[in-house]
């Protein structure tokens, strides 16, 4: 049709343009944020079950001797069978305040290792592998016949996660080898159902079971068996609990040893994490005190300098979250520009 | 006054240690560490013995809480209790009253609750915080400033450092949640020294 000159083309139209540019675009970076990024294993936070050896729901029996180096607890059922031949080197905390407070910790942990990702997917036996670290996956069942690899590639860091829908089993003799820095601390092993380890098998890592986990004879785990709901039975078995080397070692100058009071004298109460400052499994040179000479670090004060930050919160009193927050203000952002189109058009037209 | 005050404290602190039959010596700033230059200011009483601390107090944001022991995590981390009380403190890291930089942890909020420390990010400098040890004395300190850190540039130094007196960080999360990593963005540090100490 053809205008007259008179008339102006249709004002809103001219002004489209710019508000529909801005919307598009906001809504591009919105999605943009919204959209899950690849992330790779990260550690699982085990809080106060990290002190545990074996930690089990509906109780703990042991046949032989076994070593355990960590604490050992049962709750809600607190029987623990044949623990005359355990030998420990931790607590038994039967059923105490500390196993509940670490059985809500297994938890949080159990659902953080079954919710990280993306994931690989498990489709065969583990036996004669390689893996890199990341989070691996099966729907069903994960077995070990043989060796299996976790080579880290040099990181110290790197964690590997491994998830199963239903049940861990390794074979007799089965083993798993940590090489090129990957650390048994690293690694977790979350159940959907049970676990069993095979009778003489050597096993590294945590695991993480909703059922039951049982340690055949004379099988050795470099980690943890932790149980939720089930039982952990024992038989002629070590369990190490395995604790990473932490600050990675600057250049340290010699450190003069501060006046610090006498070395810690152990807190007497029993209701406590027992987890210790140092590390369980003290290594020579590989283990550091976090005590450098360098003047932008710490010097010893605090004996052991933990890494990072301190997670002290879950976000349930956080209202919006991460994700809302975007969508919250895109949509204030919206309600303006259309405010704004409108007023302008209005004013044209009048 | 401070020197009456300083004097009770050194000796109530020994006779409690003597009583225990445990020795342990007063820290004190003269023996200061290597490399730290020692507070001028006379006014500072003098850092007490090693005592485990079993309650904290904060009045002016409704603070009132035990203490349990924390750790580390497997991989270096800081142990946080398990729940959204208690508080807890560092037991790699001086007890509060002593030299050096005390630690003490609380959630600001866990499982639909406010945490111990929920209104740490409100706290201001002046505020008095009070930590009764096991050996019956009482630590007084005051805050000196409340700051929030992201989580990703941690002051490590500035929380764990050496310090030429008797501190206090009182450490909780702030910031926004972020759904995805399921953590905070930020740690809300609340700085403090020793301004004053009760014997038993």
């Amino acid at each position: 049709m053809k205008l007259s000159p008179n008339v102006r083309p249709n004002p809103r139209l001219r002004f489209a343009a710019g508000p529909v540019a801005a919307l598009v675009a906001l809504l591009s970076v919105g999605l943009l944020l919204l959209a899950t990024s690849a992330q790779a294993a990260t550690q699982v936070p085990l809080g106060a079950a990290d002190s545990f050896a074996v930690l089990a729901g509906a109780g703990i029996t042991n046949t032989g001797p076994t070593t355990l180096n960590g604490d050992l607890g049962t709750f809600p059922t607190t029987s623990i069978s044949g623990s005359s031949s355990l030998t420990v080197t931790g607590t038994n905390h039967g059923g105490d305040s500390v196993t509940q407070g670490a059985k809500t910790a297994l938890v949080n942990a159990y659902n953080v290792a079954a919710g990280q990702g993306p994931t690989s997917p498990i489709a065969a036996d583990l036996g004669g592998r390689t893996l890199v670290p990341g989070v691996y996956n099966s729907a069903s069942s994960i077995g070990l016949t043989g060796a299996l690899t976790l080579d880290a590639g040099g990181d110290p860091n790197a964690v590997f996660v491994f998830q199963a829908g239903s049940a861990l089993t390794t074979a007799s003799a089965s083993l798993v080898n940590l090489v090129n820095g990957a650390q048994s601390c690293n690694v977790f092993w979350q159940v959907g159902s049970s676990a069993t380890l095979g009778t003489g098998s050597h096993f590294r890592g945590t695991i993480l079971a909703l059922t039951d986990i049982t340690v055949t004879t004379g099988a050795t785990v470099e980690g943890r068996v932790l149980a939720r709901n089930g039982a952990v039975t024992l038989d002629t078995n070590t369990i190490t609990r395995s604790a990473c080397s932490g600050l990675v070692a600057s250049p340290s100058a010699s450190a003069t040893p501060t006046a610090r009071p006498s070395t810690s004298p152990r807190p007497s109460t029993s209701a406590r994490p027992s987890t210790s400052a140092r590390p369980a499994t003290a290594t020579g040179s590989g283990t550091t005190t976090g005590t450098t000479g360098g003047t932008g670090t710490p010097n010893g004060q605090v004996v052991r300098v933990p890494t990072g930050a301190v997670p002290a919160g879950d976000g349930s009193t956080s209202g919006g979250g991460g994700d809302a927050r975007y969508l919250l203000s895109g949509g204030v952002l919206l309600a303006g520009l259309a405010g704004g189109t409108i007023l302008a058009v209005r004013r044209r037209n009048a | 006054m401070t020197a009456l005050v300083a004097a009770v404290v050194a000796t109530s602190a020994v006779a409690t240690a003597c009583g225990s039959g445990r020795p342990q010596p007063l820290a004190t700033p003269s023996s200061a560490p290597h490399g730290v230059t020692p507070s001028t200011t006379t006014s500072v009483p003098a850092p007490l013995a090693r005592s485990r601390p079993v309650r904290v107090r904060i009045p002016a944001i409704g603070v009132d809480s035990g203490m349990m022991a924390l750790g580390l995590q497997a991989d270096g981390t800081l142990q946080v209790p398990p729940t959204g009380f208690p508080a807890g403190w560092y037991t790699g890291a001086p007890t509060p009253g002593e030299l050096g930089p005390a630690i003490v942890v609380g959630h600001v909020d866990w499982a639909g609750r406010p945490g111990v420390f929920y209104e740490l990010r409100r706290l201001k400098p002046g505020a008095q915080v009070t930590v009764a040890r096991e050996d019956g004395t009482t630590a007084t300190f005051r805050v000196t400033r409340v700051e929030q850190f992201a989580k990703g540039t941690f002051p490590t130094q500035a929380v764990y450092g050496d310090i030429d007196h008797a501190g206090l960080r009182l450490v909780t999360c702030g910031g926004a949640f972020d759904r995805k990593t399921h953590s905070y963005d930020d740690n809300v540090v609340a700085f403090a020294e020793l301004v004053s100490a009760l014997p038993a």
